[in-house]
């Protein structure tokens, strides 16, 4: 048989396997993809050295093939002994490098006998300083952070608990759910983020429903947050308090445009699609919703001034924070203690520390009362 | 009378493409036009910066078609691979013949009609929607496949389509 009749009994099962896996039947899907890996084995050996493109394209899908039906050795092995040939082009090299990476990540999981809620969390960070494959650390460790702090808050309220207005998620939930980063193909700077399962399956089976909507809900949850924070995401999240949080947390992800110019997040299963899209303009849309959320009569609008420094020090508890602000021709910089700031969010402020902030605040007298705050990029 | 987008039976002259998927190509498509236009629409189709008109009609979805095409992504993803791969066949006598599979999807390989006894001379569609959004919006997601496209695979030439279901547009471009 000849590489065109393989292919495309490969490219039938593939269909199935993918109409299947988007039914939600895994173990026919897996079964299906076992059954296009084989056709398209045969199909790559079948061809002939001077089909350079087709050998290229046909390696990639049968790497992608075995992973796909979750055989990791084997995808692992066909990736390297296709590499070891040197027959491969070059755009088929990157991409079965960019396999290996994801076989790996899959595999190690496995072995680990660690277990995900499903779907696949994809964030890229775009633009400014942000290169091919690179961006600043203390950007991406912020994102980072930032998107743990929605999957949190996700669960929490996937789980009914109470709205936490002080402190970290509950030790319950940090000991059972954890997010984990993986490594994901380059885009401008991409990272890949997981929620794994309790390990106590018997312990939640009650709630194992709602577990399995954590990454659908955190999609739902940004995208209604980023295009309308009022009206959609009133839908998403009936309670005000976690629509105040999440509308603080959705800010904090968003751009100023000084630093990088996008941040864009994914269904790893649909990559083509950008779920929610994060740029400048949605930093200012989410102040306009936050303001929204919190009124305030027109004589303290008048009043309220920024003061842009670095968030030095902070207790909730006692209801106040410090910023320093950037030093006079002196070399000193001045410390501007700011009160009343009981609707700040640990999840919110807390990444904010030590980093350079601006904070909305009306000055009464001699004391600054606490508005907003925000990262300053 | 102006040139029509075909939606129907696309599996018939596209051979990547079973009679299900087809199916549910155009579904998709019918659900994400539904959403802001009266079918038939007419649709700008720009190709590489060339503009021309073309009528494109759906079926209107009944109450259980909407409801199986609830998930506005996935519908939206399925829908502008119609919608491109139909354009594709209209500017440029294209058709899908095949489909490779890659790490987070599968991407089609576009040629002549009777092609595809390997892929040598396939163009590689690159494919995005957008349910909502301006022309402007169009435009910026296709210079961003384009790229995409170039920094990815940057020996295998390549088409990249873009659909914007509430600007009525359809945007390709060479890679």
């Amino acid at each position: 048989m000849s590489w065109s009749a393989h292919h495309a009994l490969s490219e039938g099962f593939a269909i199935d396997a993918e109409s299947a896996r988007r039914q939600g039947l895994g173990d026919l899907s897996e079964e299906l993809y076992k059954k296009a890996a084989n056709e398209e084995s045969l199909a790559l050996d079948a061809l002939t050295d001077d089909k350079q493109r087709t050998l290229g394209i046909t390696a990639v899908s049968v790497v992608a093939l075995w992973y796909k039906a979750r055989e990791f050795v084997l995808a692992e092995r066909s990736a390297h002994r296709y590499l070891a040939t040197g027959r491969i082009p070059l755009f088929a090299e990157f991409q079965l490098r960019d396999l290996l990476s994801s076989i790996w990540a899959a595999s190690a999981a496995e072995k680990a006998g660690v277990r995900f809620v499903p779907g696949d969390i994809l964030v890229s960070v775009q633009g400014g300083d942000v290169i091919h494959g690179g961006a600043p650390l203390e950007l991406i460790l912020q994102k980072v952070e930032g998107i743990q702090s929605v999957l949190y808050r996700t669960v929490e309220m996937l789980l009914s608990r109470p709205f936490r207005s002080k402190g970290g998620p509950p030790s319950d939930l940090q000991s059972m759910f954890r997010p984990w980063l993986f490594q994901a193909p380059a885009g401008s700077y991409q990272f890949a983020v997981r929620m794994q399962e309790p390990v106590q399956q018997s312990f939640w089976q009650e709630h194992k429903p709602k577990i399995n909507t954590v990454t659908s809900t955190f999609f739902e949850v940004l995208k209604a947050a980023a295009t309308s924070a009022d009206e959609d995401l009133q839908s998403v999240v009936p309670d005000r308090e976690y629509r105040g949080a999440f509308v603080n947390l959705t800010r904090n992800l968003a751009p100023s445009g000084k630093t990088f110019d996008r941040l864009e997040i994914r269904d790893a299963s649909t990559p083509s699609q950008a779920r929610v899209s994060l740029v400048a303009d949605t930093r200012q849309r989410l102040n306009a919703a936050l303001r929204r959320m919190t009124p305030r009569d027109r004589e303290d609008l008048d009043k309220q001034e920024k003061i842009i420094g670095t968030l030095r020090a902070l207790h909730l508890d006692k209801d106040w924070l410090e910023i320093t602000t950037a030093e006079n021709q002196q070399g000193v910089g001045s410390n501007v203690h700011v009160s009343e700031i009981s609707e700040v969010l640990d999840d919110v402020v807390g990444p904010m520390v030590n980093k350079l902030v601006v904070v909305t605040a009306v000055r009464r007298g001699t004391r600054y009362l606490y508005r907003d705050i925000e990262p300053q990029e | 009378m102006p040139v029509k987008l075909n939606l129907d039976d696309l599996h018939q002259r596209h051979r990547a493409l079973t009679e299900p998927l087809a199916g549910a190509y155009r579904e998709a498509a019918a659900v994400c036009m539904n959403r802001h236009h009266d079918s038939p629409a007419e649709m700008t189709v720009i190709d590489n910066g060339t503009r021309r008109s073309a009528e494109l009609s759906w079926p209107v979805p009944d109450a259980r078609m909407l409801a199986a095409w609830a998930n506005e992504i996935d519908t939206t993803e399925f829908g502008a691979y119609g919608c491109v791969i139909s354009a594709v066949e209209l500017t440029r006598g294209l058709f899908a013949i095949r489909r490779a599979e890659t790490g987070t999807g599968a991407d089609y390989y576009v040629g002549r009609q009777g092609s595809g006894d390997d892929l040598e001379d396939c163009l590689r569609l690159e494919v995005s929607g957008l349910s909502s959004g301006p022309v402007g919006e169009v435009n910026r997601r296709l210079v961003e496949k384009v790229s995409q496209s170039l920094r990815g695979n940057s020996s295998l030439p390549a088409l990249a389509g873009v659909v914007g279901f509430s600007a009525k547009m359809i945007m390709i471009q060479d890679v």
